[in-house]
């Protein structure tokens, strides 16, 4: 998938090839929360879900990126976080709960659901595409659903 | 090692004070098992004081990493406190469900100190080293009960 043509006008993306990319796509986290006053508890959830999904990208997939978009209307930050890599077989397995991981995956994921207002993961063997969004302000929450 | 992934490991009499800082990178907290177990060995440390005051974030694998650390560092005689971690960080990891089990968690680095059975003593304006010791010991009580020094 090739970042430029997917790449929206009003988004950042920070690719993901390797661990070491895991600080950037945190500070480009922490920047965008400042961005619209989100602090404290809220932005410690955004920036934590960010390094859940950025390092599962790094670890379980061949690379892939994070986009970041305001919805200033809506006050939501929306976070997608997509991979190219193989897809993740046991999905449903992991978001129950029933997965003990050694590694990180399950935990990550079912992390991320958890904190994020909006959580929605498709997955293929064309790839892993989880889309979260987190509300600033006082607007009501999205929904959590799984492809 | 370059000096991002630097591990700071702080004698403290027969512990080691581990500040972390900032964005731990993953291999930052891999060097950081390696080198707090080699200084455990190295220094005969019976306790070890993370300190997560200056940590901006927290996540599974960080966790992850500590409970390891924790967990080798028993098998080598020596306690972990975890100390300072941020309110914030602690309500996204019960959010997260991430439970830190096997690891002592305190408020405070003075609290971590002290469940090491490190504590303050306060030394008075008139107290020179050698009375404090002898008031810790009791040495001078006991004088004053046999009526001065002999």
């Amino acid at each position: 998938m090739n970042d430029a043509a997917q790449r929206r006008d009003d988004e950042l993306v920070v690719p993901i090839r390797n661990e070491s990319d895991l600080n950037h796509a945190r500070m480009v986290t922490r920047e965008t929360c400042k961005l619209v006053n989100v602090r404290g508890y809220q932005a410690q959830k955004i920036v934590t879900t960010v390094s859940e999904l950025a390092r599962n990208i790094a670890r379980y997939a061949s690379g892939g990126r994070v986009r970041f978009r305001v919805d200033a209307t809506e006050e939501h930050i929306i976070i997608v976080a997509e991979d190219d890599g193989p897809g993740i077989s046991n999905l449903d397995e992991i978001l129950a709960g029933d997965y003990r991981s050694r590694t990180g995956l399950g935990r990550g994921l079912l992390g991320s659901r958890e904190l994020a207002d909006h959580f929605h993961i498709e997955t293929s063997a064309a790839g892993t595409i989880v889309t979260t969004a987190f509300r600033y302000g006082g607007r009501k929450t999205w929904t959590t659903s799984t492809t | 090692m370059d000096d991002i992934n630097y591990v700071t490991c702080i004698p403290l009499w027969d512990c080691l004070l581990v500040p972390l800082h900032g964005d731990v990178s993953d291999t930052h907290a891999d060097q950081l098992v390696t080198e707090v177990l080699e200084r455990i060995q190295k220094d005969e440390s019976f306790g070890v004081l993370v300190d997560l005051s200056g940590v901006w974030t927290l996540d599974s694998h960080l966790c992850a990493t500590l409970a390891r650390l924790a967990l080798a560092a028993r098998m080598m005689g020596a306690k972990t406190v975890l100390s300072g971690m941020k309110p914030e960080i602690a309500m996204t990891l019960e959010a997260m469900g991430i439970e830190l089990r096997g690891i002592e968690t305190v408020a405070t680095l003075e609290d971590a100190l002290g469940s090491m059975g490190i504590t303050r003593v306060r030394r008075g304006p008139d107290q020179d080293d050698d009375l404090l010791s002898q008031d810790l010991f009791g040495v001078r009580e006991r004088e004053r009960e046999l009526g001065g020094p002999r």
